[in-house]
């Protein structure tokens, strides 16, 4: 052991903006100053190019550490492009410390052209300490089932479930929003101001309610309301690959939960929508349940911590009579919190155990309203990966990181992700931490409420984002 | 009549780790939330009484992905790096008896034509199967609708949980071999203390909600007309294309073979693959089932009319009901069997 140790020689790659750091690695290199060979190169013309899959998949490779280097804030050879690479890292480090990844394998550093000093120090300190760690493991292992799981039942993993057991909240009935909507609804089919309606139908039973569209007012009768009907319908208006079906040029009026309108908002703020093509009717809602093999089992997590009564947007709004008391708006952060204060090893094991359970249905994704990319990176032939289960050495392990960080900024908190996962994978967790260090490093945000706000990852703050970027 | 022997619940962890001792032994385990086949261990939530695991059996002879076999390159060298073939025996204990009847359905699709599948059959042949009866069907299982009986599960031994003993019967050499070699565990008992059980199970299962359902109409010679069906049009059409199903469900058996370039070589493996999915099978012309439409529809005709055609009336499914409960936006294979199977009917017959 002592000796693979001391054999250890990690593999750093470091990205570097080739107008300030790249040529600092020259200038290091022509005054002779020695920096470890472990550390590879790769020229990028801006730190703000480098993606977070970027370093992501130079781990899934095989690298040990790695390292982003640009110019110092105000010095971007683009003016700006650094601000946004510092917000990015800053939220990526913080989600993967958050999962027990050594934080210390990654790091965001300004080196200006002319620093070669810094550059060699940066890179020999840099290699010293991923050297101390050792190989990097814990992002290849993520999603696998340790042999002798035994030690993750130890953890503090039920206790941090349990705390985000539902709260309690009675559900108030909804039956007569329902004939409201069923009025409105046939009423704007058979003026022709609408040529379609997107709604729940009624199942085969009670418990079994599915999303569908309504052409004429005689198929209204079908429609149902109740706290069976947990689906976000936001996603049905965007034309999305998988929908496949062909473009409706109609119009369309589509009910809106509230927080499905937080959702449907911010695919209007990016532009998914046709506004003039859709009637918003926001409708009232007292909680959903969760429902297995046809019986109730409690409400959703989502709808127990929910503080989402308005409508952010709306041409018209159908309320509940009694809406019940809502939470403190900061009780949904109550489980980030038990986790924040975990050990990195335990924080480690709880995400381990959680997404080993994984079976890469796409279930997550498809649901989401803001993976609404025309062609998702995971189905992408040409990254190894089609959608499928290649769940082992892969990138693929990077999945639920990938995917939690592409919705940053933009996820609403809809809850749908843990929702439909059939492993019961508690995938928002993911999200609410990011949004939680959102709301601390830059400002309380709320993504979906307001369509002219700008969001946190594609704006900055050039006196305040200091403290936050810094790793 | 096979002899019948019980053991007391308080006892299983000792069976367990007797039978760990010469081979692994996958069983339900709650872990994370969520009951799934998982190998035992000695700190193991073992939960024999819950229902339905979220995964199947299957994934223990059909893995999600498993690597054939490495290639790598030195000048204009290549050199393969094969894989050895799965060889450890294993026991499956607690299998219900949907999920025995789907490893049946498998076993047709992967063993029963020329050529087998041999990664299939390496595990398939190293696996005991041990049943467990279903005390409690609940709303959604239909297996009944396919006459598979929860109260007599098959498989190689077959067991029961009846107060604090779990029963046990061998229901075949294989079963029988098992059984003597851990016989010194358990005590003799007497076949007719089941009957009660049984016929209890029976009941239930038979008064479920969807344990009688309007299969008379998928024949084969209405292939076309449910193929054609215009029910198709709005049944798809809350489907988000998600693969749930087909990943969940202990008969879906399709998967791709991809080649991965770790940069150390590359290296092919063969994964679970869903029809629901626009990158199924595909070809440099693209995707033949263009909307979502055709891959909803390629499942349920699957299950129900090509499945059942090419292996003697066999269905696809086995009413197990996981699609019921895992589907987001609550599909299911039952509202397709009642749309459909009832028109077609009502259509024959007028
Ligand atoms: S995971 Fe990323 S690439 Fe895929 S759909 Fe979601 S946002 Fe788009
Ligand atoms: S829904 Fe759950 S099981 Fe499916 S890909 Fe997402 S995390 Fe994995
Ligand atoms: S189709 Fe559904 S009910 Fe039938 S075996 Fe598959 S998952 Fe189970
Ligand atoms: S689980 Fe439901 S939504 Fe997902 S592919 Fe199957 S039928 Fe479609």
């Amino acid at each position: 052991m002592l000796d693979q140790e001391k054999t250890f020689e990690p593999l750093i790659v470091a990205f570097c903006c080739n107008w300030c750091s790249y040529a600092g690695a020259d200038l290091a290199g022509t005054s002779r100053l020695s920096y470890p060979p472990n550390v590879k190169i790769i020229k990028v013309p801006c730190s703000c190019r480098v993606d977070p899959i970027f370093m992501l998949r130079a781990f899934g490779k095989g690298a040990d550490g790695v390292i982003v280097c640009g110019c110092h804030p105000g010095d971007c050879h683009y003016s700006t492009g650094n601000y946004f690479t510092r917000r990015r890292f800053a939220l990526l480090f913080s989600l993967l410390d958050f999962m027990g990844i050594e934080k210390e394998r990654m790091r965001l550093e300004w080196v200006s052209a002319a620093e070669s000093a810094k550059f060699a120090r940066v890179m020999n300190e840099f290699t010293e300490e991923v050297t101390k760690l050792g190989p990097n493991r814990r992002l290849m292992d993520i999603r696998n089932l340790p042999e002798g799981y035994e030690e993750l039942g130890r953890g503090p993993h039920r206790e941090v479930l349990d705390a985000q057991a539902p709260h309690a909240r009675n559900i108030p009935s909804v039956v007569k929003i329902e004939e409201q909507m069923k009025a409105r609804a046939t009423k704007l089919l058979a003026d022709g101001v609408v040529d379609r309606v997107l709604a729940w139908k009624a199942g085969d039973h009670e418990t079994m309610p599915e999303p569908a569209f309504f052409d004429h007012p005689s198929q209204i009768e079908n429609m149902v309301y109740n706290k069976y009907c947990a689906h976000n319908l936001s996603k049905y208006l965007m034309v999305a690959p998988w929908l496949g079906g062909k473009l409706f040029d109609g119009s369309t009026l589509i009910f809106l939960k509230p927080c499905d309108s937080y959702s449907f908002n911010q695919l209007i703020k990016e532009n998914l929508i046709n506004l003039e093509k859709t009637h918003i009717i926001g409708i009232g809602c007292g909680g959903t349940v969760q429902v297995e093999d046809l019986e109730e089992v409690g409400m959703w997590e989502k709808c127990g911590v929910c503080t989402k009564i308005h409508h952010p947007v709306g041409d018209e709004i159908i309320e509940l009579e009694n809406n019940s008391p809502r939470l403190d708006k900061n009780a949904r952060f109550a489980t980030v919190e038990a986790i924040e204060a975990l050990s990195a090893d335990d924080r480690f094991a709880f995400w381990q155990s959680q997404l080993s359970k994984c079976i890469r249905c796409n279930a997550c994704r498809n649901t989401c309203p803001v993976c609404n990319c025309k062609r998702c990176v995971f189905s992408n032939n040409k990254y190894d990966m089609a959608s499928k289960v290649n769940a082992t050495e892969f990138e693929e392990q990077l999945f639920h990181i990938v995917r939690a960080f592409h919705v940053a900024g933009r996820c609403s908190d809809c809850g749908e992700c843990s929702r439909v996962c059939p492993q019961d994978i508690p995938l928002h967790l993911l999200n609410r931490k990011i949004i939680k260090d959102i709301n601390e490093f830059y400002g309380e945000y709320q993504a979906g409420q307001d369509i002219a706000a700008p969001e946190p990852l594609t704006s900055f703050d050039l006196n305040n984002d200091g403290q936050a970027g810094k790793n | 009549m096979n002899k019948t022997y019980k053991i007391a619940l308080g006892n299983l962890s000792k069976l367990y780790g007797r039978i760990n001792e010469t081979q692994q032994i996958y069983l339900p385990v709650r872990r994370g939330g969520t009951l799934n086949f998982e190998k035992w261990h000695e700190s193991a939530v073992v939960d024999l009484h819950g229902l339905k695991t979220t995964n199947t059996p299957k994934d223990l002879f059909l893995p999600q992905s498993e690597d054939l076999y490495t290639a790598k390159m030195d000048g204009t060298n290549i050199e393969i790096i094969t894989k050895d073939f799965f060889d450890n025996a294993f026991v499956i204990f607690g299998v219900k008896a949907c999920d025995i009847e789907a490893i049946a359905v498998m076993d047709n699709i992967y063993l029963s034509k020329h050529p087998v599948d041999m990664y299939y059959e390496a595990r398939r042949k190293n696996a005991v199967l041990v049943s467990l009866a279903c005390n409690a069907p609940k709303n959604a299982c239909f297996c009944a609708a396919f006459n598979i009986d929860a109260a007599n599960p098959k498989g190689d031994v077959a067991t029961w949980i009846l107060g604090e003993y779990l029963y046990t019967q061998a229901q075949n050499g294989k079963g029988k071999a098992f059984v003597e070699d851990i016989m010194g565990l358990f005590e003799p008992a007497e076949a007719d203390d089941l009957l009660g059980l049984k016929a209890e199970i029976a009941e239930k299962a038979q008064s479920l909600p969807y344990s009688k359902l309007p299969l008379e109409s998928f024949t084969g010679e209405n292939m076309m007309k449910i193929f054609d069906h215009e029910n198709w049009d709005f049944l798809h059409r809350a489907c988000i294309g998600c693969g749930t199903c087909t990943y969940t469900c202990p008969t879906c058996s399709c998967y791709d073979i991809k080649d991965f370039d770790k940069c150390s070589g590359t290296t092919r493996f063969r994964c679970w693959d869903s029809c629901m999915y626009p990158e199924f099978t595909l070809m440099a012309h693209g995707n033949n089932r263009l909307t979502q439409k055709e891959r909803f529809r390629q499942r349920f005709m699957h299950k129900l009319m090509y499945h059942p055609m090419n292996y003697d009336g066999q269905f696809g499914c086995v009413g197990c009901g996981r699609c019921i409960n895992k589907c987001p936006v609550s599909l299911n294979i039952v509202k397709i069997i009642k749309s459909l199977g009832v028109e077609v009917a009502e259509n024959a017959n007028a």
